[in-house]
């Protein structure tokens, strides 16, 4: 696995530093308080969630969803989820019956069997991601396994924002087989995101097409 | 192999030359009792891949998934599309293709009426070739073991495509199926046939289940794609659909054909056409007996499967050949045309008797091992080994 930090933090600190020291400090602090606050999370331990939204709260398997909805996680946290249109549907991870989600080689992070993913497909042979996910309040991280839904090695992206502002995004690459990865972000700044944001960037076959397993958060 | 290889002329030149069909007096001798049954495709033309995919990709025509595989008949690559939603992928669910049902009465200059809304007692056991389709396998579900394997509850070409790729679809249970639905049935269409473009033969002459009728290839498609197609828009025909032109015991010829013949007659065809692309198909539903191995819903199961596997007509394969209605050698990846005249075991629904076609698989055109249900290499088991060394 590979990752890329959009942080571009130490640059701009040398920079500005060498230009204007006292104005340079406040700088600092401001962009810390973006990109510069995250870390990418690539394993459940690592995201160390001590909440957590299981999508089977949104109906069974093969239950169609619309463009946006609703749940609430473990701590009681609101979150909505949102995607490109309707005609998602709720899959249950294979083999339980019934089931839709074939759990495939495994790998070394595969989906849990009974667990309830979203899968993006629409009603078509397309998708419906990325995949929106904003929480009625502020959580200091938020996580999630993640697979296309076409084999072999896909791209998974996660983007943090508070409010409007982009916090910082960070990219994972699954394994040659198409294994789901965990991805997933930790603020050091405390309860500053309030939105992440999901999205296959590179695949086999549509990657609006995508599975996202339950959203882990850390919640205050 | 276990089948036989059934001897029937090659599948060429059926739109080639302009000619009347010859009248029933220039032919000497009797009728033979059975005649064979072909099936062809008219394959898209003009359109690339590229501009195909981004109609795909806007929902501007219908659901596709694209296949690559490397045929071990060959080692070399091969690209397709099929309709609904790839079962090679971790997600099943179902891809509903709506269809229209279109009944065409066929006017023969001669003055045979071909009516699919009329009842027929002597042949079609007191009812409508239209009802009895409306409530056939091909549109109704119904449960298929294949070979003592469960495959599924649906329409013979859902549950087909399913056993067709069951290593991969049987992981998620009962979750992927292609239906076809909704299912409109809109008013009937009259085609009168141009003098010298057609032939009724009465029972009298062939020995069959009352009159058929013989119209010549070219006129009909033309009729079909020139004036119903646009003249049903407005009813809702679209390249996001499947319009379904439904004939009653009326069968097509190349220029010059007659019943008897060597080129004598297709049944049925699946075609696709322009940008964004609009497929549709053409069958006869048969209760002539005319034809062997050919009866009522065989035609429909053969060209439905066949849209399904090969939309565009085009899905390239290793070439096959020397069995079904192919006695040379073919490329690509119809279905059917490998077992014309091999049935898949009868369906009784609503007190009628429905035949079906076998149908062969993905991996017979391509590889082995079989994906397919019980490693076969066809839906009834003829097929047990690949389509071999290359034709």
């Amino acid at each position: 696995m590979e990752f890329i930090t959009s942080d571009t933090c130490s640059y701009v600190r040398t920079v500005i530093s060498a230009i204007l020291p006292i104005a340079a400090a406040f700088l600092l602090c401001a962009t810390n308080s973006h990109a510069g606050t995250l870390t990418l999370v690539t394993t459940p331990a690592a995201q160390n969630a001590n909440d957590s939204v299981d999508w089977s709260h949104l109906g069974e398997n093969a239950t169609i969803l619309g463009a946006s909805a609703s749940a609430t996680s473990g701590l009681g946290t609101d979150v909505t989820v949102g995607m490109a249109g309707p005609n998602s549907i709720i899959a249950v991870v294979c083999p339980s019956s019934p089931c839709s989600w074939g759990n495939g080689t495994g790998g070394s992070t595969p989906f849990s069997a009974v667990d309830s993913l979203i899968w993006t497909s629409d009603a078509a042979a397309g998708g419906n991601g990325p995949v929106t996910v904003t929480t009625a309040s502020n959580v200091s991280g938020a996580g999630a396994l993640i697979q296309a839904d076409g084999p072999g090695q896909f791209t998974a992206k996660i983007q943090a924002f508070s409010g409007k502002t982009s916090l910082g995004s960070f990219t994972e690459k699954s394994d040659s087989n198409g294994d789901p990865v965990y991805i997933g972000v930790k603020s050091k700044s405390g309860s500053t995101i309030n939105k992440v944001v999901f999205t296959i960037t590179a695949c086999t076959g549509i990657c609006t097409d995508f599975a996202i397993d339950r959203l882990n958060l850390n919640s205050p | 192999m276990r089948r036989t290889a059934v001897a029937i002329v090659p599948l060429v030149a059926m739109f080639l030359a302009i000619a009347p069909l010859r009248a029933r007096g220039q032919e000497s001798g009797r009728m033979p009792s059975r005649h064979h049954a072909m099936y062809t495709v008219l394959p898209l033309a003009g359109v690339t891949d590229d501009s195909l995919d981004a109609a795909v990709a806007k929902h501007a025509t219908l659901p596709m998934w694209k296949y690559s595989i490397v045929s071990n008949r060959n080692d070399k690559k091969y690209s397709g599309k099929m309709v609904g939603r790839s079962p090679l992928y971790h997600g099943a669910r179902e891809t509903d293709i709506p269809v229209f049902i279109i009944p065409v009465k066929i006017v023969m200059p001669d003055g045979g009426v071909f009516d699919p809304t009329m009842i027929d007692n002597a042949c079609a056991s007191g009812h409508t070739p239209i009802s009895l389709f409306q409530n056939s396998p091909i549109l109704q579900p119904a449960s298929y073991e294949i070979g003592g394997t469960n495959v599924g509850t649906g329409q013979y070409t859902d549950v087909f495509q399913r056993a067709n790729f069951f290593s991969n679809v049987s992981i998620t249970g009962d979750s992927y199926h292609t239906v076809l639905s909704p299912v409109t049935v809109l008013p009937m269409q009259t085609f009168n046939v141009p003098a010298g473009k057609g032939l009724t033969y009465p029972a009298i002459e062939t020995g069959g289940c009352g009159s058929i009728g013989v119209v010549d290839i070219n006129t009909m498609d033309k009729f079909v794609r020139t004036t119903l197609i646009p003249a049903l828009k407005a009813q809702g025909i679209s390249p996001t659909n499947l319009p379904f032109f439904f004939f009653y015991n009326v069968v097509m010829g190349a220029p010059g054909d007659v019943l008897d013949s060597p080129n004598c007659c297709v049944l049925g065809y699946h075609a696709a056409t322009g940008s964004p692309t609009q497929t549709y198909a053409v069958s006869d539903f048969d209760t002539t007996d005319l034809f062997a191995g050919i009866s009522n819903t065989v035609v429909a199961s053969h060209e439905i499967a066949e849209w399904m596997d090969d939309p565009i007509g085009n899905n390239p394969t290793p070439p096959w050949g020397h069995t079904g209605q192919v006695t040379g050698c073919q490329n690509n990846l119809e279905v059917g045309d490998p077992l014309t005249g091999d049935l898949f075991p009868s369906v009784m629904m609503n007190d009628f008797t429905y035949q079906l076609q076998e149908l062969a698989f993905f991996s017979w055109f391509y590889s082995t091992p079989s994906i397919g249900v019980n490693g076969w290499f066809s839906d009834d088991g003829t097929f047990e080994t690949d389509a071999g060394p290359v034709c």
